[in-house]
């Protein structure tokens, strides 16, 4: 997309029509002046296919979440050249608690060391007494996460993801290795805990957009193998080999040519 | 044979293994058991597809040591030849060395083909580093037979990926598909992943295999294909029947040529019409119009 082309994207009336369907003007207004402003700082964002970011504008509108930087509750994000509309763990806390599906709902990682006890069944129990650390270097490492809800009629509900739970979800998100799992590991497996549990609690349609946009491009939703293959080779292409021909008065020929010519047998290259 | 991983046998000698299963003979055995105790004869297109295979993957040096291009090749004799015509041919099959003629159109076109994959953007990046033709043996736990697979390139970098080189006519995506049920690509994927998973105590579920389709006409067009999950269940469903059935055919010691020992039923299939007698009135309405014109 050419450079500003963005501005027009976003300003579409279209994407108008459709928060207006959903929230007011003046909330609209406020989140396209974040959305602005998160292109207006990122190059790579600029660059996203239109679709996806009339997409990730729309679903702002449709999850309730804000763009606004100090909430941190949403972010727009360029993976592989889509704009995707990623939610924090807290985010996704206030989508679950603004659709009133939930009174409350928190997520809490374990730290190893921490006196943590749960049973499931007809009569479930959770126990957690966290260990104190002198200071962030001193952390033990996480060895699970939960989600707990509370539902409006008093019932709480809960999901514990042990250690390999969580790495399994680590592995299949589409980026593994990137910032959010490497800076920001405890909120990563508590974003990751509480959609588990979404599963468990009466459906809203505001929550359901939210679990699906990030899972979408976050993992949890298949990948499929083709995706796979181009991520372990790389659609980058590298550059042809080269090599000089004796044949052509040393002028470089790339090596499939070398490779076809019939006098490679005897050839000094 | 014990189940393992052997890089150095030949093509030949993984051929002369016959006692082992392997993705083609369950190929046979899929038609009818009977079928895969016939000897395999080698027709052009699986000679033209081996001299493909051996110069897109071991390169002009390897391939000169099995195949050569014919340039003049003699008259081939029939029952009413000359001597002079039998030993003309004769002559010249023993100047092959025992290597496999190809003919230089053939050889054009399978120069013209590597080219076509070394120029496609992504192809390129698997056919990088990596072990051609490497055997793998392991044992069924279910039915205790040996199975042999020997895929094509098993990329360097414990990448979790194998691949495998086709020529086909067409490599469209719909046309390929069907490739891949009628040849059996799905049930060789399921094979792969099975005999490397053991073999390189590797995650069945994180492998990939993978298929390069390149068509042998021009523009020799050439595309990738990744085998998924449903289609790899269906080839893995597939190829623990077929072992089923020929540890059963072993056991007896019995191989016939026929699947069902009773009556099977044939049905209409629902594309073909339902012939009404309303039409047959109205052809013969027509029939005697058009011949007397009214007139009777």
């Amino acid at each position: 997309m050419a450079q500003n082309d963005y501005a027009v994207v976003i300003y579409d009336k279209k994407i108008k029509d459709r928060f207006l369907e959903v929230v007011d003007e003046k909330t609209y207004n406020k989140e396209i002046i974040f959305a602005k402003q998160a292109f207006d700082n990122n190059d790579a964002l600029q660059k996203c296919s239109t679709a996806s970011i009339r997409n990730a504008i729309v679903n702002i509108a449709l999850t309730g979440a804000s763009l606004n930087p100090a909430l941190q509750q949403a972010f727009l994000i360029p993976r592989k050249g889509k704009c995707c509309l990623d939610f924090s763990y807290r985010g996704l806390c206030k989508i679950a608690v603004d659709s009133e599906i939930v009174y409350d709902i928190d997520a809490t990682v374990v730290l190893e060391g921490d006196l943590f006890y749960h049973e499931q069944g007809l009569n479930p129990v959770l126990k957690h007494v966290p260990n104190l650390y002198a200071s962030e270097k001193d952390k033990p490492p996480v060895i699970a996460v939960y989600a707990v809800a509370a539902l409006h009629h008093g019932i709480k509900k809960f999901v514990v993801l042990d250690k390999e739970k969580i790495e399994r979800a680590r592995k299949s998100s589409q980026m593994p290795n990137g910032p959010m799992w490497k800076d920001h590991y405890d909120e990563a497996a508590k974003k990751t805990a509480v959609k588990l549990l979404y599963k468990l609690l009466p459906q809203s349609e505001r929550m359901s957009v939210a679990v699906k946009a990030l899972n979408d491009h976050e993992g949890l939703a298949k990948i499929s193998n083709a995706d796979k293959l181009q991520e372990r080779f790389g659609t980058e292409q590298s550059p042809e080999e080269m090599v000089a021909c004796p044949e052509k008065q040393d002028a470089m020929i790339s090596k499939v040519e070398c490779s076809s010519c019939p006098k490679v047998d005897g050839c000094p290259v | 044979m014990q189940p393992g991983v052997y890089p150095n046998i030949t093509s030949k000698d993984y051929h002369a293994m016959t006692d082992i299963v392997s993705n083609s003979y369950l190929g046979k055995l899929a038609k009818v058991p009977a079928c895969a105790k016939l000897p395999q004869k080698e027709t052009a297109a699986m000679i033209f597809g081996r001299a493909f295979h051996s110069y897109v993957l071991e390169g002009l040096t390897a391939w000169n040591q099995d195949f050569v291009v014919a340039l003049d090749v003699p008259t081939k004799p029939n029952k009413r030849s000359t001597q002079k015509t039998i030993d003309a041919y004769t002559d010249w099959q023993n100047s092959l060395d025992g290597k496999q003629p190809i003919s230089l159109d053939d050889f054009t076109t399978i120069q013209q083909m590597k080219n076509s994959v070394m120029q496609h953007p992504f192809a390129k990046n698997l056919l990088s580093d990596g072990i051609s033709e490497t055997t793998i043996i392991w044992k069924d736990e279910e039915t205790e037979l040996l199975c042999k697979v020997r895929p094509d390139r098993i990329p360097a970098g414990n990448k979790g990926v194998i691949w495998d080189l086709k020529s086909t006519s067409n490599a469209s995506r719909n046309a390929f598909l069907s490739d891949c049920i009628k040849f059996g690509y799905a049930r060789e994927g399921a094979m792969y992943l099975e005999g490397f998973s053991r073999a390189m105590e590797a995650k069945y579920d994180d492998l990939i295999f993978a298929l390069v389709a390149v068509e042998k006409e021009e523009p020799f067009r050439v595309e990738v294909y990744t085998i998924e999950v449903d289609l790899l269940e269906y080839g893995y469903g597939e190829f623990h029947r077929l072992l089923q059935i020929e540890k059963v055919c072993r056991d007896h010691d019995f191989w016939p040529n026929y699947q069902n020992s009773g009556a099977i039923s044939l049905f209409k299939p629902a594309y073909l019409p339902v012939w009404e007698y309303d039409s047959l009135e109205n052809m013969e309405k027509a029939i005697m119009k058009g011949k007397y014109n009214g007139t009777k």
